[in-house]
Order: structure tokens, then C-alpha cells, then sequence
């Protein structure tokens, strides 16, 4: 099942709203491909897809959503030890980009760890467009974190979420394994690094705060 | 007769060395029995089902449109979609019975049929009065509904995976499901709904299909699981981890070790009853046996699908792990399946588990401290 070697693995929690396409959005980027038969996620599901941001591999272990509401107590058990975190709203629907400060509420109120994320606006082939990319933009630099708008129909933008969460995870990890070689005191936890010699976990550091 | 389950040796491939032995079925002398260590196989692999026609429907390619299937007699070569296109305005012979044989719901194969529900419906179902059951499903779909909900659903039945072949039935499924959230307004519609919905609308009028997943819900309790805040789901989840805490002991502390949680895996399959894995084709005696055993079978279930893939989840970490497990979920593509689940359906029924056990602990549950009460 392992895709080889990898110098990080990390668990990136996708959410949002029911049927905004984050499901959509992993396919295309982990499988290439759109499917049109598409179907409703239960509870969570699990990707996998190695990422290579410069001379590093970063291993995603992926973890896409239920978007109804009624799951979101089941889905903030999966929160802990997430290192990344998509949020995601369909540009053709009001409702899903007004609930997307909740979702980022949620994260902050069940997880104390810093987190690298990225707001996603999603669906941008659809001409019935309901969201501003000033809007996007302007949600995404009050929590300080990216933003892009992008057609997983299209496979438009797709690569570039991730790009630009490996790049953000990249310097906070190279920044938290620093400080483990620093520091003798090494905890277990969720978090792994994939050396021997410098296993890391549960980060302290504040690169990119949510 | 009986062989073991090997497991998968490498990835995505099954060691095949259960293959059925044929010689002197007795169905009445079946011996099965799942042990710790695998799932023995009994002689006779046959699933009696009514006998099926000597007409085999074949599936069209959906961009065919209202025609979806085409069927040819036994006997003759077996017509595939390109073959009949080119000769489709034609009033051949080929056509005549095709048109004969067609139905316009593409149907299970639990024959025979009264309006579009099987045989096997009604025997989930038992003595009903179709009359009564009409109108107290067209008084349901009368009534008003949550706009909300509404607007769930309709996202949901567009994307119910497993009636991608069966477009004419997806306006059923809204209705029961629409139906449904009216009838019982504390659950009104939960994600999951869907896939159990579908499964039996594919042998079941809507109406036959309404009552079905009425009773399968009062059945088996799923209000605790479908209301708000799922407060149910903890009861599962915590009597499968002891479950294969003690049926499968060395699993168990593979899991623990990487930090693999029953609900990473088990929660999708809780909620739609395995309508988001097994194909809606398969899911006949999956009915047989929940309708039967009710929940005791769900968790044997589990553990012979567990059992099934014991040997290469032994060798590996979380993310291989959660991998394996979810591999089946949402497939979309039946072609090539991994899993032979008419037979992993039927050894399931040999994991020991007692259903007085499940019973009372499910009583001894209490949902407001999520925990039994023994």
C-alpha cells in the first residue's frame, strides 16, 4: 500500500459544505480524473497521494468529509492530529460560503494545534456564479491563509491547492524538525516523521496560523 | 469440504484457494464455521434464488437513453450494444423480442414480479395490504416538508452511486426518502439514508420500498443513529472494537499499535448498511440476513470482512490500513471487483456472535453517558 519513500506524512482534513465538490476535488487530483457519476460521502473517506514540493516528498494521508451538518460531531473526531486542512465552498452557492466560518470555528474550537490551511472556492466553470473572488479573498486574508478558485470539472487550479498547502507545510515541518534535533525531549503522538533518526510529533510552532 | 480464506497475498490481488468444490452439494448438510484464524468455506457456494430466466438482459451503455437494455435467448450469440446499434430503427426479429423482453425498469432478478416489486421484497416485507400501504405513502407525500431537508435529498439521490444504472428509479428514491423524513420527523433525512433506500427501491415499488425502510429503521433501532448527533453510533462502535477485541486478538492490537479507530472504517458502513460498498446487485441476502439476524449480522459482517482481509492489513500501517478498508466504498465501477461478496455474505453468517448477547448489550446501552451499563 505505501507508495514508496517519503521523508513526511501528513493528514490534511478536507471540509465543507454538502456537494460543494470536495470529493470532486481529490478524485481529480489524486486519480486525474472527474467522474461524472459522482456520489454523497458518508461519514469520512481516505485518500492517499504523495506530494513533491522541491527535494522533499510529502506523503498526504487524506481525510474527505460528510458536508451535512448532522455529521459534523463525527467528522470533528478526525480533527485531531491534522496537520492541513482544505476548506472548501461551491462559488454557486451563497449558503456554502457563508458557512464557511463556521467550519473554520469549528477547527479552532476543537483543536489547539497550529494548522496549515487554504480556502478553496470551487466549481469556477459554472457561468450561475453567486460569490465574488474579492469575497474569497477577503475571508481568506482574515484568517490568514490562501485562497484559490478553482473547477475540479476542469481540472483547473487543482494541483496549485496543493502546491500551495505543500509549500506551507513544507516550511513548518523543516521549521519543527529544527527544533526536534534541538530539543531531546520527543513525544509520541499523531504527528510522524518518516526518519529514523528525528521522530517528531504534536507541533508547537506557529508558522501559518488558521 | 471446507477451505480457508487466504486473504489478499499482494495488493489488490486475491489468492484464490477457496474456489467452490462441486462434487455432491448437500445443501442440508452445510457446515460452516469461522474461526479466529479464517473463514471456512462449505462445499455448496449455490445462493438459491428464484430460477432466472433464460433471458439475459445485458446492460446498455447509458448513452443510449431510454433503452437500456437489451436482451438476448439463450442459445443465440449474445448481442453486445454495437452490434444492435447500427440496426436499431429496423423492426427485426431481434427487436421484436427485445422489446418484449424489456422492461422499463431495469429489474433485480428475484423473480417473480407483481408491478415492479420481487419476490423478495415482500418476503422482507411479510402480509401486507398494498392498498393501505398506497395511500398511507400518497397522504405522506402530500403533506409538507422542510425545505432544508428538501434540498438535501434532492443533492443525494443524484449522487446514490449504486442507481447509476437505473436513472428511472432515482425520482422513487426522493420520494421515499421525502416520504421518509415526513413520517419520522425526529430523523427527518440523514446522509446514508440514501444508500439504504436504494438498495431496496432496486427490488421494491416506491410505496413497498417506504414501508421497507420504515421497517428496517424500527428494526434496527437506527433512530439513535440517524436523529442529531448520531447518539447511537457510540453503541456500535464500541461493541465492534470488543468484538474483535476478542475475535480477532492480534488485529486488534495491530490496530491499537497504529492508532486505527473503528469509527475511521466503520462509520460509512454503519450509516448506509453497506449501500456505499457492496454492489446493489449483491445486496439480496445482505437483506435476508438483516432482515433475519438484524443487528448481530451487521457485525459479523464486519468481522468476516475483517477476517477476509486479515492477513495483508497484519502487514500494514494506518494509512495502508484505512486504505484497505475503504477501498470498496464508493465504487463506482463494478467491473473488476476485488471482493467476492456473494461468498464473504454467506461465511459471515459462521462468525460466532451470540444474538442474546447483542440484545442485551444494546439495552444496557445508555446514550446519554455513552456507555453500557452493566
Amino acid at each position: 500500500m505505501s507508495l514508496g519513500y517519503y521523508d513526511w506524512l501528513v493528514k490534511v482534513i478536507v471540509l465543507g459544505d454538502s456537494g460543494v465538490g470536495k470529493t470532486n476535488i481529490l478524485t481529480q487530483f489524486c486519480d486525474s480524473k472527474f467522474s461524472q457519476n459522482y456520489t454523497a460521502t458518508i461519514g469520512v473517506d481516505f485518500k492517499i497521494k504523495i506530494l513533491n514540493i522541491q527535494d522533499k516528498k510529502i506523503k498526504l494521508q487524506i481525510w474527505d468529509t460528510a458536508g451535512q451538518e448532522r455529521f459534523r460531531n463525527i467528522t470533528q473526531t478526525y480533527y485531531k492530529g491534522a496537520f492541513g486542512i482544505i476548506f472548501v465552498y461551491s462559488l454557486i452557492d451563497r449558503n456554502s460560503f457563508n458557512n464557511v466560518e463556521g467550519w473554520i470555528k469549528s477547527i479552532l474550537e476543537s483543536t489547539t494545534d497550529e494548522v496549515c490551511s487554504i480556502l478553496v472556492g470551487n466549481k469556477l466553470d459554472s457561468q450561475d456564479r453567486r460569490v465574488q473572488t474579492a469575497e474569497g479573498e477577503k475571508l481568506a486574508q482574515k484568517y490568514n491563509m490562501p485562497f484559490l478558485e478553482t473547477s475540479a470539472l476542469e481540472n483547473k487550479n487543482i494541483q496549485d491547492i496543493f502546491d500551495r498547502l505543500g509549500q506551507n507545510l513544507k516550511i513548518r515541518l523543516e521549521n519543527e524538525g529544527q527544533k526536534v534535533s534541538n530539543n531531546t525531549q520527543r513525544q509520541s503522538g499523531q504527528f510522524k516523521l518518516n526518519q529514523e533518526a528525528n521522530q517528531t510529533e504534536q507541533p508547537t510552532s506557529s508558522c501559518n496560523s488558521c | 469440504m471446507s477451505q480457508q480464506f487466504q486473504g489478499r497475498s499482494s495488493h489488490g490481488q486475491l489468492d484464490r484457494k477457496f474456489e467452490p468444490a462441486v462434487e455432491n452439494p448437500k445443501p442440508t448438510q452445510q457446515i460452516r464455521d469461522i474461526h479466529v484464524t479464517g473463514v471456512n468455506r462449505d462445499s455448496s457456494k449455490t445462493i438459491h434464488y428464484p430460477k432466472q430466466p433464460k433471458i439475459q438482459i445485458i446492460k446498455v451503455p447509458q448513452r443510449c437513453g431510454s433503452n437500456q437494455t437489451v436482451c438476448s435467448v439463450q442459445g443465440f450469440s449474445t448481442l453486445t450494444y454495437d452490434d444492435i446499434r447500427p440496426k436499431e430503427k429496423e423492426e427485426s426479429v431481434i427487436n421484436k423480442i427485445m422489446r418484449l423482453f424489456t422492461r422499463e425498469v431495469d429489474p433485480c432478478k428475484c423473480l417473480p414480479y407483481q408491478n415492479n416489486t420481487c419476490i423478495k421484497a415482500k418476503e422482507w416485507l411479510g402480509n401486507y395490504d398494498a392498498d393501505k400501504l398506497k395511500t398511507k405513502y400518497s397522504n405522506l407525500l402530500e403533506s409538507k416538508c422542510e425545505p432544508k431537508i428538501i434540498k438535501q435529498i434532492n443533492l443525494d439521490v443524484e449522487r446514490t452511486h449504486p442507481l447509476k444504472n437505473y436513472p428511472q428509479k432515482l425520482q422513487d428514491l426522493q420520494q421515499v426518502l421525502i416520504a421518509y423524513s415526513k413520517y419520522n420527523k425526529i430523523v427527518g433525512y440523514m446522509q446514508g439514508m440514501n444508500f439504504v433506500a436504494a438498495g431496496l427501491i432496486y427490488h421494491a415499488d416506491n410505496y413497498v420500498a417506504f414501508e421497507l425502510l420504515r421497517k428496517l429503521i424500527d428494526l434496527l433501532q437506527m433512530n439513535d443513529l440517524y436523529s442529531p448527533m448520531s447518539p447511537g453510533l457510540s453503541k456500535h462502535i464500541q461493541l465492534i472494537d470488543y468484538l474483535i477485541l476478542t475475535k480477532m486478538p492480534d488485529l486488534y492490537q495491530h490496530f491499537c499499535i497504529n492508532g486505527v479507530k473503528v469509527d475511521m472504517f466503520c462509520a460509512s458502513w454503519l450509516f448506509s448498511l453497506f449501500g456505499m460498498m457492496i454492489p446493489i446487485q449483491k445486496q439480496v441476502k445482505l437483506f435476508d440476513c438483516i432482515f433475519r439476524y438484524g443487528w448481530t449480522y451487521i457485525y459479523q459482517l464486519i468481522i468476516g470482512f475483517l477476517l477476509y482481509h486479515q492477513e495483508i492489513l497484519m502487514s500494514e500501517d494506518m494509512t495502508g490500513i484505512i486504505c484497505i478498508l475503504s477501498q470498496q466504498n464508493y465504487r463506482i465501477d463494478d467491473n473488476d471487483l476485488e471482493v467476492d461478496w456473494d461468498e464473504l455474505l454467506e461465511a459471515s453468517l459462521n462468525v460466532k456472535i451470540s444474538k442474546t448477547f447483542i440484545q442485551e448489550m444494546h439495552m444496557k446501552f445508555d446514550t446519554k453517558i455513552q456507555t453500557f451499563k452493566l
